[in-house]
């Protein structure tokens, strides 16, 4: 059970990893499931229809959700924060009656995938994107980036041009997302409307936000956190665990609003987690 | 079914344009009062009148209690829009897991004989007693709200906080009564409309306050967020659609059309159809 339980929670990292990069362009997005079932289903379609095997299908899936998120990007970025995140929501939504209509993604009786991967697979997968988002931090990208999530209206004052900024974000966030859905697909060996419902959108944003939206690494330890509290409280609780998480991550939220992992907080109590270029300017 | 929505989006969108904050956890504010009526009156046989004000009171005290543990501490520490979005979604575990609870993980229906059955005919249109209930009850909680929130002095203080807190504390509003006023009359609002769409469906359990959540969303967003009107002809609109889609075109992508519907309205004008031009600065 704790293999499992490890498979999923790199797996929700992703997702998480997917929702991080939206929310550091200043995005609130929960499209993250949405990219995760174009890569599911695409899966499920390569792999049983075409033979593909998991790499490829996983080279296949980034770019169907790279160009999905590119897509959906020109007609939504414009709208403020909060019409965002409704329109994400609404998308979610679509998402799963489409899924029940479609023949590929085998209508209400879902697909069965076969598993080629495992936890290897995933750490893998999870350490390069892990690796690229770190070394985006540290790049030009990554710095106007910081500035747009902080002050829309002073990034664009000082030259960035925060749509294409924008844009970019939500692109990477499709393809970690549809990444991540192959690889739920390959564990789950069964997939349908349900694997990517709205709960699972809503549960990934609380995990990041809740792990630390500001750092990279606060979006995977969200999502392991997640994973294994359900895990340990599933014997002694019953049927009330889900009430338990949800106090835990009301708890959480009053008393380190900025997540658990939060630069700031921690180097103020004298703990050096990893090391980290100063930044620039008090937040 | 509209009338339903409607009402939902009523409340909650008396809740979102006071206290800006995306609640997640509505949609419990209105499954929560369905399940208590049906607690009472089906297992503990209380008269069905009766469990329905206690049901009532049950919501309003379930929102005014969550909103002090939950949400007041985030409004001191000012931590904006995503933190009490995240709360909202803890909250909604809490109270969906008790919920689920109290009906055993089934869905439930009101006891036989509560709710009128059957159709009445008016003249040339026949229609179901409930729907007819929720018509009117809609038609009525929009009425008194749009009186209460544009005429009342607690009404403009309302108005004035979701316009902004500090300048209305400054000008002698007491904020933190009128975010209980608020939390208790939106509370109330949602719980009509939980109880109203369980006794129409025959659906009492948790799942009921997820589906009122998103429709009750796409009302708001479509009519204009705090705008009553809009959110009453949205909502009716939305109900009405969706019969008519289910009927004519196809009954598979009702929901899809319904959610399309609001895509289109955020991206051809994201501040709803009947909203009225606000002069707001950057």
């Amino acid at each position: 059970m704790w293999q499992s339980t490890l498979d999923f929670a790199l797996i929700y990292g992703l997702f998480g990893l997917s929702t991080y990069v939206a929310l550091s362009v200043g995005l609130l997005s929960v499209a993250s499931v949405v990219f995760g079932a174009i890569g599911g289903f695409a899966y499920a379609s390569l792999s049983v229809d075409h033979g593909f095997g998991l790499w490829e299908s996983l080279l296949v899936a980034a770019v169907l959700g790279g160009l999905s998120a590119y897509a959906l990007s020109w007609l939504f970025i414009r709208l403020s924060s909060d019409y965002f995140a409704v329109a994400t929501i609404a998308l979610v939504l679509i998402a799963y009656v489409v899924i029940i209509n479609l023949s590929i993604t085998g209508g209400a009786s879902g697909r069965a995938v076969p598993q080629r991967g495992g936890t290897l697979h995933e750490i893998l997968v999870v350490a390069i994107v892990a690796f690229v988002l770190a070394r985006l931090r540290r790049s030009r990208f990554g710095l106007a980036s910081e500035s747009v999530r902080e002050d829309l209206q002073v990034a664009s004052s000082v030259g960035i041009n925060v749509r294409a900024i924008q844009r970019v974000g939500f692109t990477i966030s499709g393809v970690i997302g549809a990444l991540a859905g192959v690889l739920l697909a390959d564990a789950l060996q069964y997939i349908n409307q349900g694997t990517f419902s709205t709960d699972l959108a809503l549960v990934m944003l609380a995990a990041v936000v809740l792990g630390g939206a500001f750092h990279w690494f606060g979006a995977v330890v969200g999502a392991i956190i997640f994973q294994y509290i359900p895990a340990l409280l599933q014997g002694s609780l019953g049927t009330y665990q889900q009430a338990v998480t949800g106090v835990i991550l009301v708890i959480i939220m009053i008393y380190l609003p900025k997540g658990v992992v939060d630069q700031q907080r921690w180097r103020e109590v004298g703990v050096k987690l990893w090391s980290s270029r100063p930044r620039a300017g008090a937040r | 079914v509209g009338a339903g929505y409607a009402i939902f989006a009523l409340g909650f969108g008396l809740l979102f344009s006071t206290l800006k904050v995306l609640n997640i956890a509505a949609g419990m504010y209105a499954a929560l009062p369905a399940v208590a009526v049906w607690y009472l009156s089906d297992l503990r046989h209380w008269p069905f009148a009766v469990a329905i004000v206690a049901g009532l009171a049950a919501g309003i005290v379930v929102a005014v209690v969550v909103d002090a543990l939950a949400f007041a501490p985030l409004r001191r520490r000012n931590v904006g829009m995503l933190g009490s979005l995240i709360t909202s979604i803890g909250v909604w575990f809490v109270l969906g897991s008790v919920a689920d609870n109290i009906t055993q993980f089934q869905v439930e229906r009101y006891p036989i004989g509560s709710v009128p059955r059957g159709f009445l005919s008016l003249g040339i249109v026949t229609i179901a007693p409930t729907a007819l209930v929720q018509l009117v009850a809609a038609v009525v909680i929009a009425f008194s709200l749009h009186i209460f929130v544009r005429r009342s002095r607690t009404g403009s203080a309302i108005r004035a906080v979701g316009y902004s807190e500090v300048s209305a504390a400054l000008s002698g509003v007491n904020v933190n009564r009128i975010v209980l006023i608020t939390t208790g009359v939106s509370a109330s609002i949602l719980a009509v409309a939980g109880i109203l769409i369980a006794g129409t469906s025959n659906n009492v359990s948790h799942a009921l306050g997820d589906s009122l959540l998103f429709k009750g969303f796409a009302a708001m967003v479509i009519g204009g967020m705090g705008d009553v009107r809009g959110c009453l002809i949205a909502g009716l609109g939305i109900g009405v659609a969706e019969v008519m889609i289910a009927q004519y075109i196809s009954t598979d992508f009702r929901d899809a059309i319904t959610y399309g519907l609001l895509l289109l309205v955020l991206v051809v004008r994201p501040t709803g159809i009947f909203s009225e031009r606000q002069t707001t600065r950057a």
